[in-house]
């Protein structure tokens, strides 16, 4: 029998894994929200891929894999404006056949070369510093995913302020609302679109980054976290940024306990069967404006 | 009359008999006949997914939910009752159209669309491949096999068989694409891909003819299933495999959407030119996929009509140029 405890313990653990989670969906969310366009393989393209380059940045240079984000934010960034400039603006304004189709064409691409280049066998590191556990109150905590929640935190709060306090940030919500209305009066969206493409990138593959010093790496966990992500975009809703932070700790607690309570085979059936309801019963999400 | 015949009839038949000859060209050699098999799996796959996605233009992920619950149905059946596969099949084939029913039905209902459907499809993979993992009456994490050969119960010992078979349903599937381009179905279907809006302002029940072209599809795929896990031997709860569904949607847009001869021959040298690299550069297991990718990708950003179009194109020069030397 699971005692309470462990119950409260493992709730509060799947919280800390779900800010994770939800700063890979708020890199997607950004994505979405601001281009419209559905980046089918974001847990291909920049997480997996993150996470591979997290894990060279250690075998090759020795950097730690909770310090690696400052090296691959950049890399990313350049990365995501590169995809835009090849992929998303041919695809964006055409049917959502096309963009699906070219972006399951990328993930297909980088899940190849993820084989290619670094074998199918599951990668991990083997040493971070934030290795062993803080007990508060009785209750085990991992470091790891506590400095990685907390890494999560500190970029929703960065984010939320570019949006609302900056400049720049107020033109993205703008060209949100109205693209042809903002370009009147003399927004260069062209380059606002290249920008969010290349944040929405970075900031999943931050979240690969932080994943890496608790996860392992493997060809086709691409798949099961791109459709995590989707699940946080859909319980979240479009065009809120605390939406994707509250769907994200709500899935990490639900795939926590059910780990625990029932199977771990079956955390991700839980997931998945709340996704399909969610799309059913309310597709503008819990929080969603539209 | 003759014309009629020797365009719309001769050119396919002649085709079939170059498919069906192969075994022969390769002196019955059972790894060629697998492996031509399980390349007509795919282009059979392709070939259904044509008719909702091609068509209908709904991208659907979720066949190999409705291949593996084929496959799962008629394995079930025959390991457990002995019952034989001819029965078999059509049952699959049932189980899966039930499937894509129940879930088919509320995804229409609530207007789930475009990526939404994709996504919702999709998560059915994982979803069904877990149930199956812990339902371990049926599924489990041990793989089952079929047993030795019953000709009988059509479970034969060679490949050849099967490989007769697919080519017989690949003809099939065809030629119910092409009676369903042609017909008042495939003029809905078709006006649904280009704008649902439009073509239910006009008065289509794009629901119905949505949820009818999916269950085409799925029953097809289904009965596929019972063909595959007799090809395989074995059957297990990672048959439900999301790469296979990617694998078909990419065929079926690669070939382009809606032409018919696309996906049949997208596949023949896609999935041939995925079992070559395999035996010659087989240490690089992930060389297929990127070439997929790259495949893809050009095909959407370039060519957005896909291959079968450049076939179609080639088919129609070649014609012509052949009239011009009869004059």
């Amino acid at each position: 029998m699971v005692s309470i405890e462990m119950l409260i313990g493992t709730a509060i653990v799947g919280l800390l894994v779900g800010c994770i989670y939800a700063l890979g969906g708020l890199g997607l969310a950004f994505i979405y929200g601001i281009l419209d366009f559905v980046n089918f393989g974001h847990g291909d393209f920049p997480l997996m891929l993150s996470m591979y380059v997290t894990f060279w940045f250690f075998v090759i240079f020795g950097l730690d894999p909770i310090f690696s984000p400052i090296a691959a934010v950049p890399i990313f960034f350049l990365l995501g404006i590169l995809v835009y400039k090849t992929v998303a603006r041919r695809t964006m304004k055409g049917p959502a056949l096309s963009q699906i189709a070219a972006t399951i064409g990328l993930m297909l691409m980088v899940r190849g070369l993820a084989q290619v280049v670094w074998s199918s066998d599951p990668r991990s590191i083997p040493s971070t510093i934030v290795r062993g556990s803080i007990e508060i109150g009785g209750i085990l905590l991992p470091q790891s995913r506590l400095v990685g929640a907390l890494v999560s935190i500190g970029a929703f709060i960065v984010i939320h302020y570019f949006l609302n306090r900056t400049y720049t940030g107020l033109c993205i919500r703008a060209i949100t609302d109205d693209r042809v209305a903002t370009e009147i009066l003399g927004v260069n969206t062209e380059r606002l679109y290249m920008l969010s493409f290349g944040i929405g990138i970075g900031l999943t593959s931050i979240a690969g980054a932080v994943m890496m010093t608790y996860s392992f790496v493997d060809p086709t966990i691409g798949l099961r976290y791109g459709l995590l992500l989707f699940v946080i975009l859909c319980l979240a809703g479009l065009g809120t940024i605390k939406g994707v932070l509250f769907a994200g700790c709500i899935l990490g607690v639900i795939e926590a306990l059910t780990t625990v309570i029932w199977e771990s085979r079956a955390a991700m059936l839980v997931v998945f069967i709340i996704f399909i309801l969610m799309l059913w019963l309310r597709p503008k999400g819990l929080w969603g404006r539209r | 009359m003759v014309k009629i015949l020797s365009e719309k009839i001769l050119l396919p038949a002649a085709l079939f008999l170059v498919v069906a000859l192969i075994p022969l060209f390769f002196g019955f050699n059972e790894y060629y006949t697998f492996t031509f098999s399980i390349i007509l799996v795919y282009a059979c796959a392709s070939s259904a997914w044509n008719i909702i996605g091609g068509m209908a233009g709904q991208l659907d992920l979720a066949a190999a939910s409705y291949v593996g619950l084929g496959m799962f149905m008629s394995g079930t059946l025959y390991t457990r009752f002995n019952i034989p596969f001819w029965i078999g099949m059509p049952l699959g084939g049932l189980v899966a159209a039930g499937f894509a029913l129940a879930i088919g039905y509320p995804t229409f209902r609530f207007k789930l669309r475009e990526f939404w459907y994709a996504l919702s499809s999709i998560a059915s993979v994982p979803i069904l491949r877990t149930l199956f993992l812990v339902w371990e009456d049926v599924g489990g994490p041990i793989e089952r096999w079929l047993g030795k050969p019953q000709p009988l119960l059509m479970r034969f010992g060679s490949f050849l068989p099967y490989f007769y078979i697919l080519v017989a349903m690949l003809a099939a599937i065809i030629y119910l694409n092409y009676r369903i381009k042609n017909s008042k179905t495939g003029y809905y279907l078709f006006a649904i891909g280009a704008d649902e809006e439009a073509a239910a302002s006009l008065g289509i029940d794009v629901r119905r003819y949505k949820l009818k072209a999916l269950i085409t599809y799925a029953f097809i795929l289904g009965m596929l299933g019972a063909i595959y896990v007799n090809l395989l031997g074995n059957y297990h709860p990672d048959h439900f495999d999301t790469f296979f569904t990617i694998t078909v949607a990419a065929i079926g847009i690669i070939g382009g959407l809606g032409v018919i001869y696309g996906a049949p021959i997208v596949a023949f040298i896609l999935v041939g030119l995925n079992e070559v690299a395999r035996f010659s550069v087989g240490t690089i297991g992930g060389l297929p996929w990127v070439i997929y990718g790259v495949i893809m990708l050009g095909v959407v950003l370039f060519r957005p009509k896909g291959v079968g179009q450049l076939f179609n194109e080639a088919y129609v020069k070649i014609k012509r140029s052949l009239r011009r030397k009869r004059k």
